[in-house]
Protein backbone atom coordinates (compact mmCIF):
# COMPACT_ATOMS: atom_id res chain seq x y z
CA UNK A 1 0.00 0.00 0.00
CA UNK A 2 1.47 3.30 -1.31
CA UNK A 3 1.09 5.61 2.00
CA UNK A 4 0.63 8.93 -0.07
CA UNK A 5 -2.35 7.20 -1.35
CA UNK A 6 -3.43 6.18 1.46
CA UNK A 7 -2.96 9.72 2.79
CA UNK A 8 -4.84 11.82 -0.35
CA UNK A 9 -7.76 9.48 0.23
CA UNK A 10 -7.98 9.66 4.10
CA UNK A 11 -8.15 13.23 3.14
CA UNK A 12 -11.16 12.77 0.82
CA UNK A 13 -12.87 11.15 3.30
CA UNK A 14 -11.92 13.30 6.30
CA UNK A 15 -15.19 15.23 6.89
CA UNK A 16 -17.37 12.21 5.60
CA UNK A 17 -20.18 10.65 8.18
CA UNK A 18 -18.22 7.39 9.73
CA UNK A 19 -20.19 5.16 9.07
CA UNK A 20 -19.64 1.34 7.54
CA UNK A 21 -20.74 2.14 4.25
CA UNK A 22 -18.25 5.23 3.60
CA UNK A 23 -15.82 2.83 5.16
CA UNK A 24 -16.82 0.98 2.36
CA UNK A 25 -16.37 2.92 -0.45
CA UNK A 26 -13.21 4.41 0.94
CA UNK A 27 -11.87 1.17 1.02
CA UNK A 28 -13.07 -0.14 -2.35
CA UNK A 29 -11.57 3.43 -3.92
CA UNK A 30 -8.19 3.12 -1.94
CA UNK A 31 -8.09 -0.78 -3.30
CA UNK A 32 -8.47 0.62 -6.86
CA UNK A 33 -6.41 3.79 -6.97
CA UNK A 34 -3.77 1.46 -5.71
CA UNK A 35 -4.17 -0.86 -8.06
CA UNK A 36 -4.04 1.57 -10.55
CA UNK A 37 -0.46 3.37 -9.28
CA UNK A 38 1.06 -0.23 -9.03
CA UNK A 39 0.16 -0.76 -12.62
CA UNK A 40 1.75 2.73 -13.58
CA UNK A 41 4.71 1.95 -11.74
CA UNK A 42 5.11 -1.79 -13.00
CA UNK A 43 4.95 -0.28 -16.63
CA UNK A 44 8.15 2.26 -15.44
CA UNK A 45 6.56 5.44 -15.30
CA UNK A 46 8.05 7.11 -12.18
CA UNK A 47 6.04 8.00 -8.58
CA UNK A 48 5.41 10.95 -8.60
CA UNK A 49 3.65 10.83 -12.34
CA UNK A 50 2.31 7.29 -11.82
CA UNK A 51 0.92 8.96 -8.12
CA UNK A 52 -0.44 12.38 -10.09
CA UNK A 53 -2.53 10.12 -12.84
CA UNK A 54 -3.83 7.82 -10.01
CA UNK A 55 -5.10 10.60 -7.82
CA UNK A 56 -6.58 12.01 -10.92
CA UNK A 57 -8.72 9.33 -12.07
CA UNK A 58 -10.93 9.28 -8.77
CA UNK A 59 -13.28 11.79 -9.92
CA UNK A 60 -15.98 13.42 -8.16
CA UNK A 61 -15.89 11.80 -4.31
CA UNK A 62 -17.95 14.40 -3.13
CA UNK A 63 -21.45 13.70 -4.83
CA UNK A 64 -20.81 9.85 -3.76
CA UNK A 65 -20.96 10.85 -0.16
CA UNK A 66 -23.73 13.11 -0.15
CA UNK A 67 -25.43 10.54 -2.15
CA UNK A 68 -24.97 7.80 1.42
CA UNK A 69 -25.57 10.20 4.15
CA UNK A 70 -29.32 10.41 3.10
CA UNK A 71 -29.63 7.32 5.22
CA UNK A 72 -27.93 9.07 8.28
CA UNK A 73 -30.77 11.64 7.59
CA UNK A 74 -33.48 9.10 7.69
CA UNK A 75 -31.92 7.94 11.12
CA UNK A 76 -32.17 11.40 12.58
CA UNK A 77 -35.75 11.99 11.05
CA UNK A 78 -36.53 8.80 13.68
CA UNK A 79 -34.55 9.84 16.46
CA UNK A 80 -37.22 12.80 16.43
CA UNK A 81 -40.17 11.46 15.89
CA UNK A 82 -39.29 8.75 18.43
CA UNK A 83 -38.45 11.31 20.85
CA UNK A 84 -41.75 12.76 20.76
CA UNK A 85 -43.74 9.44 21.24
CA UNK A 86 -41.76 8.73 24.45
CA UNK A 87 -43.01 12.15 25.74
CA UNK A 88 -46.65 11.09 25.15
CA UNK A 89 -46.06 7.85 26.54
CA UNK A 90 -44.48 9.08 29.63
CA UNK A 91 -46.94 11.82 29.85
CA UNK A 92 -49.99 9.27 29.55
CA UNK A 93 -47.92 6.90 32.72
CA UNK A 94 -48.03 10.28 34.91
CA UNK A 95 -51.64 11.45 34.13
CA UNK A 96 -53.11 7.91 34.09
CA UNK A 97 -54.11 8.19 38.16
CA UNK A 98 -56.17 11.49 37.47
CA UNK A 99 -59.42 9.37 36.06
CA UNK A 100 -59.47 7.37 39.28
CA UNK A 101 -59.20 10.53 41.32
CA UNK A 102 -61.80 11.83 39.94
CA UNK A 103 -64.83 9.72 39.35
CA UNK A 104 -63.70 7.45 42.65
CA UNK A 105 -65.20 4.82 40.62
CA UNK A 106 -64.67 1.45 38.85
CA UNK A 107 -64.74 3.13 35.33
CA UNK A 108 -61.90 5.11 36.93
CA UNK A 109 -59.96 2.31 37.00
CA UNK A 110 -60.88 0.78 33.49
CA UNK A 111 -59.85 4.42 32.17
CA UNK A 112 -56.18 4.03 33.90
CA UNK A 113 -55.74 0.53 33.06
CA UNK A 114 -56.71 1.25 29.27
CA UNK A 115 -54.51 4.66 29.33
CA UNK A 116 -51.52 2.58 30.81
CA UNK A 117 -52.19 -0.19 27.77
CA UNK A 118 -52.00 2.77 25.40
CA UNK A 119 -49.08 4.37 26.74
CA UNK A 120 -46.65 0.88 26.88
CA UNK A 121 -48.60 0.19 23.34
CA UNK A 122 -47.21 3.40 22.30
CA UNK A 123 -43.35 1.91 23.66
CA UNK A 124 -43.44 -0.81 22.24
CA UNK A 125 -44.37 0.73 18.48
CA UNK A 126 -41.67 2.96 18.85
CA UNK A 127 -39.06 0.18 19.49
CA UNK A 128 -39.97 -1.58 16.83
CA UNK A 129 -40.15 1.54 14.21
CA UNK A 130 -36.32 1.73 14.42
CA UNK A 131 -35.18 1.74 10.80
CA UNK A 132 -32.87 -1.05 9.96
CA UNK A 133 -29.90 -0.17 8.24
CA UNK A 134 -29.93 -2.02 5.02
CA UNK A 135 -26.17 -3.37 4.83
CA UNK A 136 -24.99 -5.62 1.71
CA UNK A 137 -23.78 -9.13 2.53
CA UNK A 138 -20.14 -9.60 2.62
CA UNK A 139 -17.33 -11.85 4.02
CA UNK A 140 -15.78 -8.62 5.96
CA UNK A 141 -18.35 -7.48 7.97
CA UNK A 142 -20.06 -11.00 8.35
CA UNK A 143 -19.04 -11.29 12.33
CA UNK A 144 -19.53 -7.73 13.01
CA UNK A 145 -23.16 -7.72 11.52
CA UNK A 146 -23.97 -10.90 13.19
CA UNK A 147 -23.15 -9.61 16.34
CA UNK A 148 -24.23 -6.12 16.27
CA UNK A 149 -27.91 -7.15 14.88
CA UNK A 150 -27.94 -9.72 17.73
CA UNK A 151 -27.27 -6.88 20.70
CA UNK A 152 -29.64 -5.09 18.66
CA UNK A 153 -32.64 -7.50 19.18
CA UNK A 154 -31.69 -8.08 22.28
CA UNK A 155 -31.94 -4.60 23.15
CA UNK A 156 -35.35 -4.11 21.70
CA UNK A 157 -36.89 -7.53 23.53
CA UNK A 158 -34.93 -6.15 26.88
CA UNK A 159 -37.04 -2.42 26.47
CA UNK A 160 -39.94 -4.43 25.35
CA UNK A 161 -39.83 -6.87 28.75
CA UNK A 162 -38.97 -3.41 30.86
CA UNK A 163 -42.26 -1.70 29.33
CA UNK A 164 -44.34 -5.22 30.63
CA UNK A 165 -42.51 -5.05 33.87
CA UNK A 166 -43.81 -1.67 34.38
CA UNK A 167 -47.20 -1.80 33.07
CA UNK A 168 -47.93 -4.90 35.16
CA UNK A 169 -46.51 -3.53 38.35
CA UNK A 170 -49.19 -0.57 37.77
CA UNK A 171 -52.27 -2.95 37.21
CA UNK A 172 -50.85 -5.23 40.36
CA UNK A 173 -50.86 -1.91 42.67
CA UNK A 174 -54.61 -0.75 41.76
CA UNK A 175 -55.59 -4.30 41.65
CA UNK A 176 -54.35 -5.47 45.01
CA UNK A 177 -55.05 -1.70 45.98
CA UNK A 178 -58.80 -1.88 45.46
CA UNK A 179 -59.30 -5.45 46.56
CA UNK A 180 -57.70 -4.71 50.14
CA UNK A 181 -57.80 -1.27 50.25
CA UNK A 182 -54.27 -0.63 51.30
CA UNK A 183 -53.73 2.26 49.76
CA UNK A 184 -51.18 3.40 52.81
CA UNK A 185 -48.79 0.18 52.13
CA UNK A 186 -49.58 -1.20 48.66
CA UNK A 187 -46.81 1.64 46.88
CA UNK A 188 -44.42 -0.63 47.95
CA UNK A 189 -45.28 -3.09 45.14
CA UNK A 190 -43.65 -0.24 42.82
CA UNK A 191 -40.28 -0.59 44.55
CA UNK A 192 -40.80 -4.16 44.15
CA UNK A 193 -41.77 -3.61 40.41
CA UNK A 194 -38.34 -1.49 39.62
CA UNK A 195 -36.27 -4.30 41.87
CA UNK A 196 -38.18 -6.81 39.50
CA UNK A 197 -36.70 -4.67 36.78
CA UNK A 198 -33.26 -3.96 37.75
CA UNK A 199 -32.87 -7.88 38.61
CA UNK A 200 -33.79 -8.74 34.82
CA UNK A 201 -31.38 -6.25 33.57
CA UNK A 202 -28.43 -7.59 35.63
CA UNK A 203 -28.97 -10.95 34.23
CA UNK A 204 -29.35 -9.74 30.85
CA UNK A 205 -25.88 -8.07 30.92
CA UNK A 206 -24.18 -10.65 32.84
CA UNK A 207 -25.85 -13.06 30.03
CA UNK A 208 -24.37 -10.49 27.14
CA UNK A 209 -20.89 -10.73 29.28
CA UNK A 210 -20.59 -14.66 29.13
CA UNK A 211 -21.49 -14.75 25.26
CA UNK A 212 -18.63 -11.80 24.91
CA UNK A 213 -16.33 -14.45 26.78
CA UNK A 214 -17.25 -17.27 25.33
CA UNK A 215 -16.10 -16.29 21.90
CA UNK B 1 -13.19 12.89 -25.99
CA UNK B 2 -15.56 14.60 -23.41
CA UNK B 3 -18.51 14.26 -26.28
CA UNK B 4 -17.59 10.60 -26.85
CA UNK B 5 -17.13 10.49 -22.63
CA UNK B 6 -21.03 11.84 -22.84
CA UNK B 7 -22.50 9.22 -25.24
CA UNK B 8 -20.97 6.70 -23.58
CA UNK B 9 -21.80 7.70 -20.13
CA UNK B 10 -25.39 6.00 -20.49
CA UNK B 11 -23.85 2.45 -21.70
CA UNK B 12 -21.39 2.35 -18.27
CA UNK B 13 -24.24 -0.53 -16.83
CA UNK B 14 -24.17 -2.35 -19.88
CA UNK B 15 -20.17 -2.16 -20.23
CA UNK B 16 -20.02 -3.58 -16.71
CA UNK B 17 -22.15 -6.06 -16.88
CA UNK B 18 -21.11 -7.21 -20.46
CA UNK B 19 -17.67 -7.75 -18.67
CA UNK B 20 -19.19 -9.68 -15.93
CA UNK B 21 -20.64 -12.05 -17.99
CA UNK B 22 -17.14 -13.54 -18.68
CA UNK B 23 -16.90 -13.91 -14.95
CA UNK B 24 -16.20 -12.48 -11.55
CA UNK B 25 -13.87 -8.68 -11.28
CA UNK B 26 -13.48 -6.24 -9.08
CA UNK B 27 -13.69 -3.09 -10.00
CA UNK B 28 -9.72 -2.38 -11.13
CA UNK B 29 -9.86 -5.04 -13.53
CA UNK B 30 -12.95 -4.04 -14.92
CA UNK B 31 -11.23 -0.46 -15.71
CA UNK B 32 -8.32 -1.47 -17.08
CA UNK B 33 -10.08 -3.94 -19.25
CA UNK B 34 -12.10 -1.36 -20.83
CA UNK B 35 -8.53 0.69 -20.84
CA UNK B 36 -6.96 -1.80 -22.80
CA UNK B 37 -10.35 -2.78 -24.78
CA UNK B 38 -10.78 0.89 -25.90
CA UNK B 39 -6.21 1.22 -27.03
CA UNK B 40 -6.62 4.07 -23.83
CA UNK B 41 -9.37 5.91 -25.61
CA UNK B 42 -11.77 5.43 -22.51
CA UNK B 43 -11.45 4.74 -19.16
CA UNK B 44 -13.84 5.55 -15.90
CA UNK B 45 -13.33 7.67 -13.25
CA UNK B 46 -13.33 5.65 -9.51
CA UNK B 47 -16.59 7.46 -8.58
CA UNK B 48 -18.42 7.17 -11.43
CA UNK B 49 -17.36 3.54 -11.05
CA UNK B 50 -18.65 2.98 -7.75
CA UNK B 51 -22.10 4.53 -8.40
CA UNK B 52 -22.42 2.35 -11.49
CA UNK B 53 -21.59 -0.76 -9.17
CA UNK B 54 -24.09 0.72 -6.30
CA UNK B 55 -26.87 1.03 -8.83
CA UNK B 56 -26.14 -2.44 -10.55
CA UNK B 57 -26.33 -4.33 -6.94
CA UNK B 58 -29.33 -2.75 -5.73
CA UNK B 59 -30.94 -2.98 -9.02
CA UNK B 60 -29.91 -6.84 -8.35
CA UNK B 61 -28.07 -6.89 -11.39
CA UNK B 62 -25.28 -7.69 -9.86
CA UNK B 63 -23.85 -9.09 -6.14
CA UNK B 64 -20.96 -8.44 -4.05
CA UNK B 65 -18.24 -9.85 -1.55
CA UNK B 66 -14.95 -9.24 -0.17
CA UNK B 67 -11.42 -10.48 -1.47
CA UNK B 68 -8.84 -12.16 0.96
CA UNK B 69 -6.44 -10.27 0.06
CA UNK B 70 -3.24 -10.99 2.61
CA UNK B 71 -1.25 -7.33 1.18
CA UNK B 72 -2.65 -3.96 0.84
CA UNK B 73 -6.01 -3.38 0.24
CA UNK B 74 -9.13 -5.49 0.38
CA UNK B 75 -10.79 -5.93 -3.54
CA UNK B 76 -14.60 -6.26 -3.71
CA UNK B 77 -15.58 -8.20 -6.09
CA UNK B 78 -18.99 -8.75 -8.25
CA UNK B 79 -20.98 -10.91 -9.57
CA UNK B 80 -23.41 -11.10 -12.18
CA UNK B 81 -26.99 -12.54 -11.02
CA UNK B 82 -29.64 -14.14 -12.97
CA UNK B 83 -31.72 -10.90 -13.43
CA UNK B 84 -28.52 -9.16 -14.61
CA UNK B 85 -27.65 -11.69 -17.31
CA UNK B 86 -31.44 -11.02 -18.38
CA UNK B 87 -31.07 -7.62 -18.22
CA UNK B 88 -27.69 -7.85 -20.41
CA UNK B 89 -29.29 -9.16 -23.28
CA UNK B 90 -31.94 -6.95 -23.46
CA UNK B 91 -29.94 -3.71 -23.29
CA UNK B 92 -27.34 -5.38 -25.93
CA UNK B 93 -30.67 -5.96 -28.24
CA UNK B 94 -31.25 -2.41 -27.93
CA UNK B 95 -28.35 -1.37 -28.59
CA UNK B 96 -27.83 -3.18 -32.00
CA UNK B 97 -30.89 -1.60 -33.25
CA UNK B 98 -30.31 2.20 -31.90
CA UNK B 99 -26.52 1.61 -33.93
CA UNK B 100 -28.47 0.09 -36.65
CA UNK B 101 -30.54 3.23 -36.48
CA UNK B 102 -27.93 6.17 -35.70
CA UNK B 103 -26.13 4.43 -38.73
CA UNK B 104 -28.67 5.40 -41.09
CA UNK B 105 -29.58 8.66 -40.05
CA UNK B 106 -25.63 9.56 -39.59
CA UNK B 107 -23.27 8.71 -42.42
Amino acid sequence: MNSRIKKYVDELFKYAPKSRKIFEIKEEILSNVNDNYNDLIESGIDENTAYNRAIANIGDVEELIQKNTDILGQQEEYRKKSGIINAIAIGLYILCPVPVITLQNEFGVILLLGIVALATGMMIYNSHMKPKVITIDDDLYDEFIDWKSSTNEERRVKRDISSIITTLTTIIYFVVSFIFGNWHISWVIFLIGGLVKKIYFIWCDMKEDNKYESK
Amino acid sequence: MSITSDLIRGHTDTIILSRLMQGDSYGYEINKYIKVKTNNEYELKEATLYSTFRRLEEGGMIVSYWGNENKGARRRYYSITLKGKECYKVQKEDWKKTKELIDSLIY
